[in-house]
């Protein structure tokens, strides 16, 4: 089903914690789209929420939102868990499908997600900001137009605060597993390494460290990876309380090629830094900034153009699918202590 | 007149006399005395050889016992060949000659250990050449910073070391065929010292994938240029190692970056950016630039522990450590399972 729509995308936005004000704001900034009604099982939260964003309508109930003629598409921001079974029913419900990462918990809950979609026809995206990250684009759109040849090494790591104290970590969200943050935080940069790199790693190997103690949630994981191609892959997730005065937050990234080297610093100024065979030298005027607009207003603009045009959206469902599949097999790596081979369907 | 020490250069791969000899032969206390090989060096070698020994007007040796008939050698620059070094090591400490050897020190720990005998029963030092991540302006603040307690206990570190500007120094051809390991034996040793020193904790077991990225004649001799390493250490934190020599240009020497997360603090040392180390605590972020000082830090180092009868910073223990990692870690490059270092 493609959406006979003249001007605006008409959204439904479920869930009213963390990012979705992030979400919330980013609406007003896309220019093609339009936040109509916010949904949370906490009808204060929903209420407040739709007041500080200024969305016309709230409710408790997302059922009102999937049967609301008014709602063409859904911002699911909720509860990693509940993702697969609310993507499938707005889908059901004819509404297109904007997901927050990961698009399901279980290869088997991506898959019925994806076969949702497919069969009501309508677009199907997992909200990876990290592709919308200026910056981070900025790096992509480098490799891509070749200039580090081709890319051999690529690492990803930083820091995301709210840092967890005992007594005060997601317990629900997690459910009190202990690889909880693999999960969560290397979503990020599962997606957008395998982005960059056009392929999923063929191995996987897991270290963690718990952290602070009094939070049953382990509080790094070093995923180390290798890729059909060659190239080697490492992705961190870290929330280990960092110290005041730490550049928060912050992505690093850090991609060697056959021709050059490319660098996103995350603790100095936020700049990419290119050192190829021009001889451009260290420090100097080969760092240059790049400019920040928002991440979140560019991913849902992108989503709403593709469903508007039909397009299949840049961060396709089968990309999020397999991207489920490598961090399952991260978590199970972690478990196991040795490194896991994947096969992807 | 205060005593000098004599010196003798023995073997001359890898650069390491020009740089590491030649900081010992100027040193207020030592005198470049000899230069000489091994018996059966390769021709090329004795012929390196004996042009260092006419630039620096000493007499050369082709085999090194000559040389020790004739002269009264204190202390030996050892650069050979791995596979060559531990007997002459072992024959040099035996004869009471302390030692600075070029890295990798031995092909295997199991053949280092007779060294470690050696060196506790006649009290000979000995050091190796990998004074960079524990002599740098970066890293001695670093190291000191952790020892007062600055981070608390070390949880996770990443360590890189990348050497730049490659095919140079790249290994020849015809020398690939006759190593099990390139560039991870080359730089690994860097990060060993570092994690000793910085996570104050031994590595127990390593991952590591070693890939040849960059260069044909590694590929086709199964040699890895680029290394990827998760490593366990005896109190529980967890790290990483990634070493290699790019092709990239325009860079530092070599980009070495580190950073440890402890219990109270993180530190970060970054020389690609012009500035070494940056540490974050209570609020404050210091910038502490690189000094350029370490070789001779390092043999200033060795020097004094000769005269005060003391053990150097950097140990036989560090090497025979070294070569245990060194040694799981093409294990598990091979066997594609997490290996413990015996």
């Amino acid at each position: 089903m493609k959406t006979e729509m003249t001007k605006l995308v008409r959204f439904a936005q479920l869930g009213c914690n963390g990012v979705a004000h992030e979400h919330a704001a980013a609406h007003r900034q896309t220019g093609n789209t339009e936040l109509k009604v916010v949904c949370d099982l906490d009808g204060v939260k929903a209420k407040a929420f739709a007041e500080k964003h200024g969305v016309p309508e709230w409710t408790t109930n997302s059922s009102d939102v999937f049967a609301c003629d008014d709602v063409d598409a859904v911002d699911i921001v909720t509860s990693d868990h509940t993702h697969a079974r609310l993507s499938i029913t707005a889908a059901q419900a004819g509404k297109h499908v904007l997901v927050e990462k990961p698009l399901a918990t279980s290869v088997e809950d991506a898959d019925a997600v994806i076969a949702a979609a497919a069969e009501n026809g309508v677009t199907l995206m997992c909200a990876q900001c990290m592709r919308w990250d200026s910056r981070c684009r900025a790096l992509t759109e480098k490799v891509k137009a070749g200039a580090i040849g081709r890319p051999v090494f690529v690492r990803v790591h930083g820091g995301c605060p709210p840092f967890w104290q005992p007594g005060n970590w997601p317990e629900a969200a997690s459910g009190g597993k202990p690889d909880f943050l693999l999960f969560r935080e290397g979503v990020h940069w599962m997606d957008w390494i395998t982005a960059l790199l056009g392929e999923f790693p063929e191995s996987i190997h897991v270290v963690g460290h718990p952290g602070q103690e009094g939070v049953p949630l382990w509080e790094y994981f070093a995923v180390n990876m290798r890729f059909p191609g060659g190239a080697l892959g490492l992705g961190e997730s870290n929330r280990i309380v960092q110290p005041p005065g730490y550049p928060m937050p912050g992505t690093g990234v850090y991609i060697v090629g056959t021709e050059g080297t490319l660098a996103l610093e995350n603790t100095t100024d936020l700049a990419v830094s290119l050192h190829t065979a021009d001889g451009i030298s260290f420090p100097g005027s080969h760092v240059y900034a790049v400019p920040m607009d928002s991440k979140f207003a560019a991913e849902i603009r992108h989503f709403a153009d593709c469903v508007v045009s039909g397009a299949e959206p840049d961060v396709s469902p089968k990309h999020s699918r397999r991207v489920v599949q490598a961090l399952l097999a991260a978590q199970e790596s972690f478990r196991c202590g040795e490194p896991v081979e994947v096969k992807y369907a | 007149m205060r005593e000098r020490l004599a010196i003798a250069w023995i073997g001359c791969v890898y650069g390491h006399q020009r740089d590491y000899g030649g900081t010992l032969a100027a040193h207020a206390r030592a005198q470049l005395v000899a230069i000489a090989e091994r018996p059966g060096a390769l021709g090329a070698h004795v012929v390196g050889a004996r042009a260092l020994a006419a630039e620096r007007g000493v007499p050369f040796y082709e085999d090194y016992h000559e040389m020790l008939e004739k002269h009264p050698i204190a202390v030996a620059s050892v650069a050979l060949p791995p596979e060559h070094n531990v007997p002459v090591l072992v024959d040099l400490a035996r004869r009471g000659i302390h030692i600075i050897s070029e890295k990798p020190t031995a092909p295997s720990a199991a053949e280092l250990a007779p060294l470690g005998a050696v060196l506790r029963e006649t009290g000979v030092r000995f050091t190796f050449a990998a004074p960079a991540t524990v002599f740098s302006g970066a890293f001695r603040p670093a190291i000191e910073a952790v020892e007062r307690g600055k981070i608390g206990e070390a949880r996770t570190g990443y360590f890189q070391y990348l050497q730049t500007g490659g095919p140079e120094y790249t290994l020849p051809p015809e020398r690939c065929k006759e190593v099990k390991m390139a560039e991870f034996g080359m730089f690994a040793p860097y990060g060993v010292l570092a994690f000793r020193k910085l996570m104050r904790s031994n590595i127990v077991k390593v991952f590591a994938r070693f890939t040849s990225a960059f260069y044909p004649h590694y590929r086709e001799n199964g040699l890895e240029d680029l290394a990827l390493a998760s490593v366990y250490f005896a109190n529980g934190a967890v790290g990483t190692l990634v070493v290699g020599r790019t092709t990239t240009k325009g860079m530092p020497q070599a980009d070495v970056r580190m950073q440890i997360f402890g219990s109270s603090g993180a530190l970060n040392i970054n020389n690609g950016l012009g500035y070494a180390i940056n540490q974050y605590r209570d609020g404050t972020h210091a910038k502490i630039p690189f000094g350029s000082s370490t070789t001779t830090l390092f043999i200033d180092d060795f020097v004094n522990a000769i005269f005060e009868k003391r053990d150097p910073v950097v140990t036989y223990d560090d090497a025979l450590q070294t070569a245990a990692f060194l040694d799981a870690s093409l294990a598990s490059a091979h066997s594609g399972c997490v290996e413990s270092l015996n």
